[in-house]
């Protein structure tokens, strides 16, 4: 019947009941007596400062979502490796348990790969080592060479080369001139 | 002031009432997550499984303000801290109570002379309600001090209109 079910309601009506009775029930009787500082956000003693709600970067999102990788990953193989025991003892499923948990990780070991094929694991993304190219030096206002995307990358250029694309260096003396390699890697 | 509070005459009535709410005031007291030097060890010795602070009632140690009733300034209080013990007292709701826990607490202690950056005593910034001494005290002497502080708030008035207000209690140092 469904009138069973009524103590539900009963245990509804008196789990709701309670909260508003008792906070009636204290604000008859409890002192009031509100401070500023009581209405301030709390911050371990200290004065607060700015806003509570502030932005934070975008790059926490990316360690949320690499967090996934690991967190579902011990959330499924604590219990997996605590059965797998068990599980050899059966010759039917013992094997194929524990090919699937090998796959499980696969899986998830391709996610982390991913990630970090991407450098989405470095803080500053595109300072990973494949994708750093140094600053051009003409930046620094001594030497001018081509532009990064025609030029020679790291360790492909010779100076000479360098020299006959632009003109010999200006405003340096020539044993520095001489003795400048280019950018090291 | 509340609705009720402080505005009913002595009868019978409000007399069991203010035993009642009393009561239930000094069962659970609950400390304010709270340590300022090595009185704070001697208070976590209270609070751990050996003296056992949770028989009175009084063993959850809360780590924000808004949830505690009872300060325990456990330690030396310097002028930087005081500004913090003041605020962090603000934000506590009312009712509550502070224990000056050690020398330092109640007077300076040690650095009562030559200590430039010492508060000499706790009550320069916060009403105490009961001093223990000792340097520091024994997790004993603590516990009197709570069940000192159960009796202080056993004789408040509540419903009923206030008497004169209570001086603060002492523990003293075992001789």
């Amino acid at each position: 019947m469904y009138f069973d079910y009524a103590n539900v309601l009963v245990f509804l009506a008196v789990g709701i009941g309670f909260v508003f009775v008792n906070m009636a029930l204290g604000s008859l009787v409890r002192p009031h007596l509100p401070t500023p500082e009581q209405k301030a956000p709390y911050e371990c003693g200290e004065e607060p400062i700015g806003d509570a709600w502030i932005r934070f970067d975008i790059r926490y999102y990316t360690v949320a979502l690499v967090y996934i990788v690991f967190g579902v990953e011990i959330a499924f193989l604590f219990p997996w490796a605590a059965v797998l025991k068990s599980a050899f003892a059966d010759e039917r499923i013992g094997g194929m348990a524990f090919l699937e948990g090998v796959l499980f990780i696969a899986i998830l070991s391709l996610g982390l790969a991913y990630v970090w094929a991407k450098g989405d694991l470095d803080w500053v993304k595109g300072y990973s080592a494949k994708a750093y190219r140094p600053v051009p030096a003409r930046l620094h206002g001594f030497q001018t060479i081509p532009a990064p995307s025609k030029g020679p990358l790291v360790g492909t250029g010779s100076p000479a080369a360098v020299e006959s694309a632009t003109g010999p260096a200006v405003s340096l003396g020539a044993g520095a001139a001489a003795s400048y390699e280019g950018p090291r890697a | 002031m509340g609705l009720l509070e402080h505005r009913l005459e002595e009868n019978v009535l409000t007399t069991r009432l203010d035993w009642l709410i009393n009561w239930a005031r000094l069962s659970s007291i609950w400390p304010m997550t709270f340590g300022l030097a090595c009185c704070a060890i001697e208070m976590m010795a209270v609070g751990a499984a050996h003296h056992d602070m949770d028989r009175f009632g009084a063993g959850a140690f809360r780590a924000t303000p808004r949830q505690a009733d009872l300060m325990i300034v456990a330690g030396t209080v310097n002028f930087k801290m005081a500004e913090r013990v003041r605020r962090l007292y603000e934000q506590m709701p009312s009712p509550k109570y502070v224990i000056a826990m050690g020398a330092c607490a109640t007077g300076g202690g040690p650095y009562y002379k030559y200590g430039y950056n010492v508060v000499k005593g706790v009550d320069r910034v916060v009403p105490v309600d009961v001093y223990v001494a000792g340097c520091p005290p024994r997790p004993e002497a603590l516990l009197e001090g709570l069940m000192k502080l159960q009796e202080k708030i056993r004789r408040q008035a509540v419903l009923r209109k206030p008497g004169l207000p209570e001086k603060a209690l002492f523990v003293p140092a075992p001789s």
